[in-house]
C-alpha cells in the first residue's frame, strides 16, 4: 500500500514543492550551545502548532454537519467518498511540526473496538459493528478546495489514485502481505501537513503550499475520506469512533 | 460513548458508515512545543508544559503520554517509566484559561542514547467528539555519558523544474540520538567558482538508524550548460556532515548524472 518511504527515489520523479518560508514566519532556531551539564531542561517554544478548528461541512452546500456519512451506496460497490468533509483550520510553524491523522481502533474510547487479528488485518479504517473482526479500508486526501471529490483505488495507479492515500491505525502492525507498514509516529504517510504545506499526493516529499483559492483563508484546508466497500455486507453499520488529527511538534 | 453510539441511525438497505460526529470550532495552545532534557542515569527533573484555551467555550482536556521513538536498546524502557505527569489527567478549561501541567522526567539507570516520548493534550467541547483533535508536544531526554551523536549523507540529489534548481539530501543518524541538521548546498562550475548557494533549513528530526530527506531549491539560479559540482554541508551541534557529486547541464537543460548523480558520491 506504501510508497516508497526512500526520498530520493520521489524526489527524482516528482521534485518537491518547497515553501519559502515567509519572513514572519518563526523557524525554530535550536539552543545553540551544547548542553554539557547533566541535569539540564531546554524549553524549545519557538514556532507553533496550532489546530484552530475541526469542523465537518457537507460537500453538497458546506453546511455544517455532526458526521461524517455515505449515504445512498447501493453494493456491490467500491471506493466511494463520504459525504462530508472535514475543514481543518492549522498553522504550522515550528520546525519539525506538523498534523498526523490515523484511526486508533483499538483505544479506549474506540466504539467498536477492533478485535480482529491485526497481524492479518490492519485495525485502520471502519469497524464492522457486527462483526468487530472486520473492517472497511478507508483512505484521506487533503486539498485547498472544496466541492466534489473523485473516489479513486489508492494503489490503482490511475487518475488520481495517487491523490489517496491509505489511512493507518495507531496499532498496526507490518503485514509484508497486504505490504503494510508498522505505524510509525509522524511518517510523511500519516502526516497532512507540515511547514513546506499539504501533503498533496502519496510520495513522502509530496508537500507544498496550495495555489491559493479564495473560498478558503490560507490556513484552511479540506480533507476527504473515502472507504473501500468492496467487502461490505448489508444490512450492516462500519463506523469508528476514533479519527484522530494530531497536531505535534517533534 | 453510549452517546456516540445513539446518534448512530441504522439503515436496512445500505452499509451506513460513520466517522465523525460533532464538531470542533475551537483552539487549544500547549508550550513548549518541544523540551530538550538532558540527565544522568538515575536523575530525576522536574519541568512543565502550559496549556491554554484560546476558544470561547469550555473545553475538556485529556492529558497523556507515549513513546514517539524508542530506540533499540530502550525498548524496556516504556514512557510510563521515565515521564511522569502529575496532577489530574482530565480537566477542563475555561475560555482563556491557561493550566500548568508538572512533569518529572528520570533517566533509567541503564537507558542509552536518548529516551522521545510525547506529552498529548486531547480535547474536546462539551460533547464527545469522534473526530478527535489532539496536540503532542515533545520530550527529549538525552543520557548523559551515553550519547553519541552521529550521522551520514547516504543521498544527495539535484533536479531542475519549471522554475527552480531543487536539492534532496538524505541523512541518516548512525548515533543513538537524533539529529536535526540545517546548513547550506553549494554549487559550483567548471572553474570552481561559487554559482549558486541553497539554504537546507532545520527540519524534522532524524532518528536513529532512520532517513531522513532534507530539502532545498534556488529560484533565481539559471544553469547554463556545463559541468557542476555539488557539495552539500550540514551541521549539527558538533556534528559535520559533508557530501559531493557531479553533475552534468545538458543543451536542452536538463540534469544529468555523472555516475551515479544519486548514490554513494565522492566525499
Amino acid at each position: 500500500m506504501k510508497e516508497t518511504r526512500k526520498y530520493m527515489a520521489t524526489f527524482l520523479t516528482a521534485g518537491i514543492a518547497m515553501a519559502v518560508a515567509a519572513p514572519g514566519h518563526a523557524v525554530f532556531q535550536s539552543q545553540g550551545t551544547p548542553v554539557t551539564k547533566t541535569a539540564v531542561a531546554t524549553l524549545v517554544g519557538t514556532g507553533l502548532v496550532t489546530m484552530n478548528s475541526v469542523l465537518i461541512k457537507k460537500v453538497s452546500d458546506n453546511s455544517t454537519q455532526s458526521q461524517l456519512t455515505w449515504t445512498g451506496v447501493t453494493l456491490p460497490a467500491s471506493w466511494v467518498v463520504a459525504d462530508s468533509y472535514i475543514l481543518l483550520d492549522a498553522v504550522i510553524t515550528a520546525s519539525g511540526g506538523g498534523i498526523q491523522t490515523y484511526t486508533d481502533n483499538t483505544a479506549g474510547d474506540a466504539s467498536p473496538k477492533f478485535t480482529g487479528d491485526k497481524t492479518q488485518v490492519t485495525p485502520a479504517g471502519l469497524i464492522d459493528n457486527t462483526d468487530t473482526t472486520k473492517k472497511l479500508p478507508t483512505a484521506w486526501n487533503i486539498r485547498h478546495s472544496t466541492g466534489i471529490a473523485n473516489s479513486a483505488n489508492p494503489n490503482a495507479n490511475v487518475g488520481e489514485s495517487s491523490l489517496w492515500l491509505y489511512y493507518e491505525d495507531k496499532a498496526q502492525v507490518a503485514i509484508p502481505s497486504l505490504s503494510a507498514g508498522a505505524f510509525t509516529n509522524g511518517d510523511p504517510f500519516v502526516t497532512t501537513e507540515n511547514t513546506t504545506g499539504i501533503h498533496f499526493a502519496q510520495g513522502p516529499t509530496q508537500f507544498g503550499p496550495p495555489i491559493p483559492n479564495p473560498a478558503l483563508t490560507g490556513t484552511q484546508n479540506a480533507i476527504y475520506v473515502e472507504a473501500d466497500f468492496t467487502t461490505a455486507l448489508t444490512p450492516r453499520t462500519y463506523s469508528t469512533t476514533t479519527l484522530r488529527l494530531e497536531a505535534f511538534t517533534q | 460513548m453510549a452517546n456516540k453510539l445513539n446518534r448512530m441511525v441504522i439503515l436496512s438497505s445500505v452499509p451506513l458508515v460513520i466517522l465523525g460526529a460533532m464538531t470542533c470550532a475551537f483552539a487549544l495552545s500547549v508550550a513548549p512545543g518541544r523540551t530538550e532534557i538532558r540527565l544522568a542515569p538515575g536523575q530525576n527533573i522536574k519541568a512543565s508544559l502550559t496549556v491554554a484555551n484560546d476558544a470561547k467555550e469550555i473545553v475538556q482536556v485529556e492529558v497523556s503520554s507515549k513513546d514517539w521513538f524508542v530506540l533499540e536498546e530502550n525498548k524496556s524502557f516504556t514512557v510510563n517509566s521515565w515521564l511522569e505527569i502529575g496532577g489530574a489527567h482530565q480537566f477542563s478549561l475555561k475560555p482563556g484559561e491557561r493550566r500548568e501541567v508538572a512533569l518529572r522526567v528520570t533517566c533509567p539507570k541503564n537507558a542509552q542514547g536518548e529516551l522521545v516520548g510525547m506529552v498529548s493534550f486531547l480535547y474536546h467541547a462539551s460533547e464527545p467528539s469522534m473526530v478527535t483533535p489532539v496536540i503532542s508536544v515533545s520530550i527529549y531526554t538525552v543520557v548523559a555519558g551515553t550519547e553519541k551523536i552521529s550521522g551520514e549523507i547516504s543521498e544527495l540529489g539535484i533536479r531542475s523544474s519549471q522554475s527552480a534548481i531543487q536539492v534532496a539530501i538524505g541523512v541518516k543518524a548512525t548515533g543513538n540520538v537524533h539529529l536535526r541538521p540545517a546548513g547550506q548546498v553549494l554549487i559550483f562550475n567548471e572553474k570552481k567558482e561559487l554559482v549558486s548557494t541553497i539554504p537546507i533549513r532545520e527540519g524534522d528530526p532524524a532518528y536513529p538508524g532512520r532517513e531522513r530527506g532534507y530539502f532545498g531549491q534556488d529560484s533565481s539560479t539559471k544553469l547554463v550548460p556545463g559541468r557542476y559540482t555539488l557539495a552539500a554541508n550540514l551541521v549539527y551541534r558538533d556534528v559535520k556532515l559533508s557530501k559531493t557529486t557531479d553533475f552534468v547541464v545538458a543543451k536542452d537543460g536538463r540534469i544529468e548524472a555523472d555516475k551515479p548523480l544519486i548514490g554513494p558520491a565522492k566525499s
